[in-house]
């Protein structure tokens, strides 16, 4: 078995992977809805700001980041406490990272919507939230979901935003990915390796105890369809 | 010729190198004792020095004992578990009483760490943090916070430094760089009130080509001397 800091990294990664997803969830998918619909000036510009964080490298990410959230800076002088090196940072950064991810996907998911099922429903004298709830939101689910999976996984990877921003500190910001490149770093291949091999075994898992759920759900959905 | 942030002993084969070039003499030696190197070709080209550097907006006077100033709640190292650079910075921590060993022993020792000399601490076990192992308190004595924060090599921590902690303990090359003199102050720690830094360079096997070799022999000439000690490295024999 891996040393215990090791699962100290790893419990602080799916923290900040599951609390970012969440997050993105719950932003990501008015924000789509809003790309995938809504007509407004500096939309293409817009678009292109949330695609960034794509194309940037992850290191110059977490330096502006850092400026961002640093003692010094716009966010800081804002809400009046750095949070540069503390879990929010490496959750502000994480959100900012996975967001083209979540984005696209979500955006794709609404789409591939055909909305004439809405106003079919709402001229059948459905309400309109009960319309989202039934015709909507059963369409686009799986879209959401693998977007925020997708997120998770991407930030559970992560490694130059978080390490720009988190400062290694072990047990407070120091996330798996970190801790394993130090191990490597500090020449301690044997730990490195048995670190790096459970995380493959239980990234494993993750993937397929989603199939197998979305797999569940599509047999049910199907005989209660 | 390749950096021992790149490239560790591990690998050199695999890498496009011809020498390389290490903060401390460890991986020189552990390359020539697993015969990755060239026999005979393993130098000191410099001692690193450290220093003290801390952000001019703190408005502190550069020396150690600004640490325990409320002003500093953060100060940033090398990585410690990995960086020469960041476990010499511990050692003047050390030194200058403002850190203390804590009564315990260390993972992979049989003797208490207080009784440990600085080159038989097995820094490469230290994964849990500086607070883990030293007592902290005179650093973090009548401060709301206090956290050390970790560059991944000493660049880095100047980078961390200058852009968020405020202070950090660096390379004095580091230090003397422009954007750093700028905007702050530094205090240079005295040789000898810390880990020894004695930075040294071999040939990698088969590649002692006379280029390779001529290289060799100007970073120990007068005119490569004077250029690192430009830079700020003190130079072997001086």
């Amino acid at each position: 078995m891996p040393e215990p800091e090791f699962f100290l990294a790893l419990r602080l990664s799916l923290l900040v992977a599951s609390l970012s997803a969440v997050l993105l969830l719950l932003l990501g998918t008015p924000l789509a809805w809003a790309l995938a619909f809504r007509d407004f000036p500096g939309k293409a510009l817009l678009e292109a700001v949330f695609l960034l964080p794509l194309v940037l490298p992850p290191t110059v990410l977490g330096f502006y980041l850092l400026l961002f959230l640093g003692p010094e800076g716009p966010w800081t002088k804002l809400i009046g406490v750095s949070w540069a090196f503390r879990l929010e940072g490496l959750l502000f950064a994480s959100v900012l990272f996975s967001l083209p991810f979540a984005l696209t996907a979500y955006r794709e998911a609404f789409l591939s919507l055909d909305r004439d099922l809405l106003e079919v429903a709402r001229t059948l004298g459905v309400p309109r939230r009960k319309a989202y709830a039934r015709v909507v939101f059963p369409l686009v689910w799986p879209g959401l979901l693998s977007g925020t999976l997708l997120a998770f996984a991407h930030t559970l990877g992560e490694f130059g935003v978080v390490l720009m921003v988190g400062g290694s500190i072990p047990g407070k910001t120091q996330m798996v990915s970190i801790y394993l490149y130090d191990l490597v770093q500090a020449l301690r291949f044997a730990e490195a390796a048995k670190a790096s091999s459970f995380l493959l075994l239980l990234s494993l898992l993750i993937l397929v105890s989603v199939r197998l759920l979305e797999g569940r759900w599509r047999a049910w959905r199907s005989t209660t369809g | 010729m390749a950096l021992r942030a790149s490239c560790t002993p591990s690998s050199p084969q695999g890498l496009e190198a011809d020498l390389f070039f290490s903060a401390e003499s460890l991986y020189p030696k552990l390359l020539e004792e697993r015969g990755l190197a060239e026999p005979g070709t393993r130098r000191i080209y410099a001692l690193g020095r450290l220093a003290l550097w801390l952000d001019r907006k703190l408005g502190l006077d550069p020396k150690p004992e600004a640490l325990k100033d409320p002003r500093v709640t953060q100060l940033a190292l090398a990585n410690p578990v990995h960086a020469p650079y960041g476990r010499a910075a511990l050692t003047l921590l050390e030194r200058y009483g403002l850190l203390r060993r804590k009564d315990l022993t260390l993972p992979g020792t049989d003797k208490p760490f207080r009784a440990l000399s600085w080159a038989e601490i097995p820094w490469e076990r230290l994964t849990q943090g500086v607070e883990a192992y030293w007592d902290t308190a005179p650093l973090a004595r009548g401060k709301p916070r206090f956290q050390f924060v970790y560059g991944e090599n000493i660049a880095h921590a100047a980078q961390l430094a200058t852009s968020a902690t405020g202070a950090g303990i660096l390379a004095l090359p580091l230090v003397l760089h422009e954007s750093l003199a700028q905007s702050g102050v530094y205090w240079v720690a005295p040789w000898g009130s810390h880990l020894a830094l004695e930075q040294s360079y071999v040939v990698l096997k088969g590649r002692a080509r006379p280029e390779v070799l001529a290289f060799h022999r100007f970073v120990a000439s007068p005119e490569g001397r004077a250029i690192l000690k430009r830079y700020g490295f003190l130079l072997p024999g001086e």
